[in-house]
């Protein structure tokens, strides 16, 4: 359970494709071949085939501080297999939805709350979130939009703890 | 000596050996320290079309040995480079290179001990700043692309594509010719970052400290995509993207005052 009450009310309030609260923070995966050394590619951003109606990410606050223990949730419930040299990287959602909006326009890119219940043998996974109306791969804008991102992007962790 | 080395040798395929390897013995022109590392990194990777000086010492190298080469050396610029100041100051510290110099030699004892020392020499060079003129390629202009780069770029597609084989990922060997070309044929002397797209194709990227980049993936052998950043007039990036030949992306990198990137 969150352990900050304010966040705890926040995420109960939620349905299912809400908008997040810009001030919080998501995380994507991101495969070695998207890295080099310190680089990351914009590509890394852009939805994949198992990702659905948008590009998967992972909402922090949905689970309780501190953030190692918010990362190794976040890792329990992966459905992707993390490589060990891969990262989780981690964006404020205010900040990326306005560098999209100012330097590619406005999108109507959202980053709304889609918990995954249990299937195919994985757990649930209730921290999950889309970002929306992103175009998709193979489209030279969505990799200016993923390049943006990547230029947002705040932190990396290891993808494996 | 004839310097004729062309950035292609770099981008042989893994069985192919190197002959006749031997460390250019160009250095930093100007004896200064600020640029031994990079004068290092210029100098230390043989070629195939290079002749060597002494023709009874040439012997075959796998590109493996090679690669190890590059790494080892590279870091022993770093370490060069971290005594700082002139020359002089590398001087002083001559008994850690001909420590290193005997590493080197040790470490491959199976290649010809003259050869060795022969590649080795780069080191003393260090020491000694040879009054040599940069290195020019035969038509007497500066090379496009220094050879490091070309072993950089060599290697790390190598990895993507044995990763994605590994890992059951698509790789497309149309985007690797593609980019191979591509690069071959576009004066740069800095490697971009080079990632493997979903799609298996291969995307290179230069990108700059004031965020402008330059970003092509390469979907075939003549249709590349781009997304550069650029700035106008102001310090808001600006993004253009699209599709387009290789030629027409030089063009464009130029007319978008992005050629700056690639060096």
């Amino acid at each position: 359970m969150p352990s900050n009450p304010s966040t705890f009310s926040y995420h109960l309030s939620l349905s299912k494709g809400d908008n997040l609260d810009p001030k919080h923070h998501i995380v994507r995966y991101v495969k070695p071949g998207q890295m080099q050394g310190e680089e990351i590619n914009g590509g890394a951003f852009l939805a994949r085939p198992t990702d659905g109606n948008g590009v998967s990410y992972n909402w922090i606050e949905y689970y309780p501080d501190p953030l190692e223990t918010q990362m190794n949730c976040i890792r329990a419930c992966a459905r992707l297999n993390y490589a060990a040299t891969g990262k989780l990287v981690k964006l404020n959602i205010e900040k990326t939805l306005n560098e999209i909006k100012n330097v590619i326009g406005d999108l109507k890119t959202t980053v709304n709350y889609n918990p995954l219940d249990p299937e195919n043998g994985y757990p649930a996974d209730p921290s999950h979130a889309l970002m929306t109306n992103i175009p998709e791969d193979g489209d030279a804008l969505a990799e200016a939009i993923g390049d943006l991102i990547r230029d947002t992007l705040i932190e990396t962790y290891p993808a494996k703890g | 000596m004839r310097h004729s080395y062309q950035p292609t040798d770099m981008f042989l395929s893994p069985d192919v050996v190197f002959t006749a390897p031997q460390i250019l013995k160009t250095l930093d022109p100007t004896g200064s320290s600020q640029n031994a590392s990079q004068s290092l990194k210029r100098t230390m990777i043989p070629s195939a079309s290079i002749q060597s000086t002494q023709p009874s010492t040439a012997k075959t190298i796998p590109e493996t040995d090679l690669i190890k080469w590059a790494d080892f050396l590279h870091d022993l610029s770093i370490t060069h480079s971290s005594f700082g100041g002139a020359s002089s100051v590398y001087a002083d510290n001559l008994s850690s290179i001909n420590n290193s110099r005997r590493k080197i030699i040790d470490r491959y004892l199976t290649v010809e001990n003259s050869l060795l020392k022969e590649m080795a020499d780069p080191l003393y060079k260090l020491v000694y700043p040879p009054q040599e003129a940069p290195l020019k390629r035969e038509d007497n202009t500066s090379p496009m692309v220094l050879p490091a780069e070309w072993l950089v770029l060599a290697r790390r597609i190598r990895q993507l594509k044995t990763d994605a084989v590994k890992s059951n990922e698509p790789f497309s060997e149309a985007s690797e010719k593609a980019l191979k070309s591509f690069l071959k044929s576009l004066p740069f002397g800095k490697a971009p970052s080079i990632f493997l797209m979903e799609s298996g194709n291969l995307r290179a990227v230069w990108r700059g400290i004031d965020r402008r980049q330059i970003a092509l993936q390469f979907r075939d052998e003549d249709d590349l995509q781009f997304v550069f950043f650029f700035k106008r007039n102001s310090e808001q990036i600006r993004p253009a993207y699209g599709r387009d030949s290789a030629e027409g992306i030089i063009r464009q990198i130029e007319a978008f005052n992005l050629s700056g990137l690639l060096f």
